[in-house]
């Protein structure tokens, strides 16, 4: 009896849980003034960085409303490098970028009649737009168009599969999840660039992951990029809850290009800007794969064989993956000592069992390899 | 991809493949067995899948682990493997259901929506036999058969999608699936032992 009460639990378990739906969160500082407008919960803990640098940290999230406190301004990385002049322009290594849409059914309601396709959405024409632009800078880029219908929380799942086929097929330097957002106000969207009618793009990184700190110091990278070339292009970067399949690769970001009470022509027309930038915060801006080209004059300085934007963004990416790789320690250690722990019951028996673990798994190359007939811990 | 960035990769693998080694020691499996399944695994995650029309069959991420649960059937007694596939068609209607119920941003959800299909695997394979082989066997062929269930249904409607069955090699959410599950009720197993050895304890005291 107490089983079939426990999988009828089980069984409920989803349809207790709340479906969700697409509800704007505000969110605002503690004496009420307005940070940003998301279409999904925001969670304690959460970063954001405004548009001017700002940065705020989630403390408390209430119905519809999530208050932040400002914490200071995002120190974001030096650009000295796009200042040199009589740039020699330099071999460039490979330059690969993949491009997927994890919700391929997105679209823009203004251009497309529909908040959302039954079929391949218009979001798959601003990743292909995307990669075009950045195919005429030089740079391979590959976008996989496979439909990860329905618009579900199952949509990450499938889409990770597409995701880890391109890191596969192309080993890209980035990997780009292209979303549109679901804001109802297009003005938080609208911006004009150089006399010519664009859309703001938001950056989304996923904290919840061992990459969270290198994506982050990319997003800056691409933000610092963008104000000094396309000022107001990058609306925003937010850090979330979630890995959004940023735990693959180090230089993935999710693009939310646009809303969709925008119409897609003002994204398409974002989306030059946007290679531009790519190219630039990756590569340094020098077109052509062997490098013979310059985009733009004393924009790729060569500093003992390595485009200067690279060499920035390699080292702040040495930075930021120290965190991750104490994130990935701190979870092995909590795993191995909880579950010896568990187990054994005492530190010392969880010592035991953790250290015959380690002499299983190196087939006795650490210590003394365990007998087929010694007290095995499970069943 | 910079220097630091393939050390932090190499290190996320070493750590998921050491991971995936230990619970596939659970499995009726020699240490050694259990090693060289998880090197084939993550050699199969670099292999391209198999196409079979519409359906994608990765080796690293679908077949070495359906291989696996396929063997455990064979071995499990007659109730265990009929719990098991009790177990397996709940996990799969669970996960079915959590992904069309909860919210479909990421960042709305407690845990990402990958991890989250490992606990109903785990939570119905502990209830209905207490089994980590069981568990196994649920947290992936669960995942495989609600993607199929999600595949038939975008036919249906006339979306030509294509049915990514353990495609994403060693990271694919029907591996991660078997793994959390495994843990989960080994995690929950182990609770229970322990409490209920500190009641029998209590007992004898009193």
């Amino acid at each position: 009896m107490k089983r079939l009460v426990l999988l009828l639990a089980v069984l409920l378990l989803p349809v207790t849980a709340r479906a969700g739906d697409m509800r704007v969160w505000r969110i605002e500082t503690p004496d009420g003034q307005s940070v940003t407008e998301i279409c999904t919960e925001p969670s304690v803990g959460d970063h954001y960085i405004a548009g001017d640098n700002a940065e705020y940290e989630v403390v408390t999230v209430t119905e519809g409303r999530a208050v932040a406190q400002p914490c200071g301004v995002a120190m974001l990385p030096g650009l000295d490098w796009m200042d040199e002049r009589d740039a020699v322009a330099v071999m460039s290594p490979q330059r690969r970028i993949a491009l997927y849409c994890t919700h391929t059914d997105e679209s823009y309601e203004p251009s497309d009649g529909v908040y959302s396709s039954e079929g391949r959405g218009s979001i798959c024409d601003v990743a292909q737009a995307l990669a075009r632009q950045l195919t005429e800078r030089g740079v391979d880029a590959r976008v996989d168009e496979t439909l990860h219908h329905p618009h579900d929380a199952g949509a990450y799942r499938r889409s990770r599969q597409t995701a880890v086929q391109l890191l596969r097929s192309c080993a890209p330097d980035c990997l780009l999840d292209i979303h549109r957002d679901g804001i109802p106000d297009p003005e938080s969207y609208a911006v004009t660039i150089g006399g010519q009618k664009a859309s703001k793009i938001r950056l989304l990184v996923g904290r919840g992951n061992q990459n969270g700190e290198s994506n982050r110091a990319f997003a800056l990278m691409v933000k610092a990029v963008a104000d000094r070339v396309y000022p107001g292009l990058i609306k925003d970067i937010y850090m979330g809850r979630g890995a959004f399949n940023q735990d693959l690769l180090p230089g993935s970001l999710l693009l939310e290009c646009g809303t969709y009470t925008l119409e897609k022509e003002r994204v398409l027309a974002s989306m030059p800007m946007m290679a531009d930038v790519l190219d630039r915060a990756l590569y340094g801006g020098v077109v052509g794969a062997a490098g013979n080209v310059q985009s733009d004059a004393g924009l790729a300085a060569r500093r003992g064989g390595v485009v200067q934007g690279q060499a920035d963004y390699q080292r702040g990416d040495t930075q930021e993956v120290g965190s991750g790789l104490l994130f990935l320690g701190a979870i092995g250690l909590l795993g191995i000592v909880g579950l010896s722990l568990l187990s054994a019951g005492s530190m010392r028996g969880g010592m035991r069992k953790a250290g015959r673990s380690l002499r299983e798994m190196t087939g006795g190359l650490v210590g003394r390899k365990p007998e087929p007939g010694e007290e095995h811990d499970h069943s | 991809m910079t220097a630091s960035s393939l050390i932090l990769v190499i290190a996320a693998i070493l750590v998921y493949c050491g991971l995936i080694q230990r619970v596939l020691d659970r499995m009726y499996l020699s240490d050694r067995a259990a090693l060289l399944l998880t090197g084939l695994m993550l050699a199969g995650s670099f292999l391209p899948p198999v196409r079979l029309g519409r359906v994608e069959l990765g080796l690293g991420g679908g077949l070495i682990p359906l291989g696996v649960c396929l063997w455990l059937l064979v071995h499990a007694g007659r109730e265990e493997r009929f719990r098991t596939l009790l177990g397996c068609l709940l996990t799969a209607s669970a996960i079915y259901a959590l992904g069309a119920l909860l919210p479909s941003e990421a960042e709305t959800l407690p845990v990402d929506p990958t991890l989250i299909m490992g606990i109903p695997a785990g939570l119905l394979a502990w209830i209905l036999g207490r089994s980590r082989r069981g568990a196994f066997v649920c947290g992936v062929v669960g995942v495989l058969a609600a993607d199929a269930a999600v595949a038939l249904l975008n036919w249906q409607r006339g979306t030509a999608a294509v049915l990514r069955l353990g495609t994403g090699g060693l990271a694919d959410a029907a591996v991660i699936s078997g793994v959390l599950a495994v843990l989960l009720c080994e995690l929950m197993g182990e609770a229970a032992e322990r409490l209920t050895r500190r009641r029998l304890r209590k007992g004898e005291r009193t």
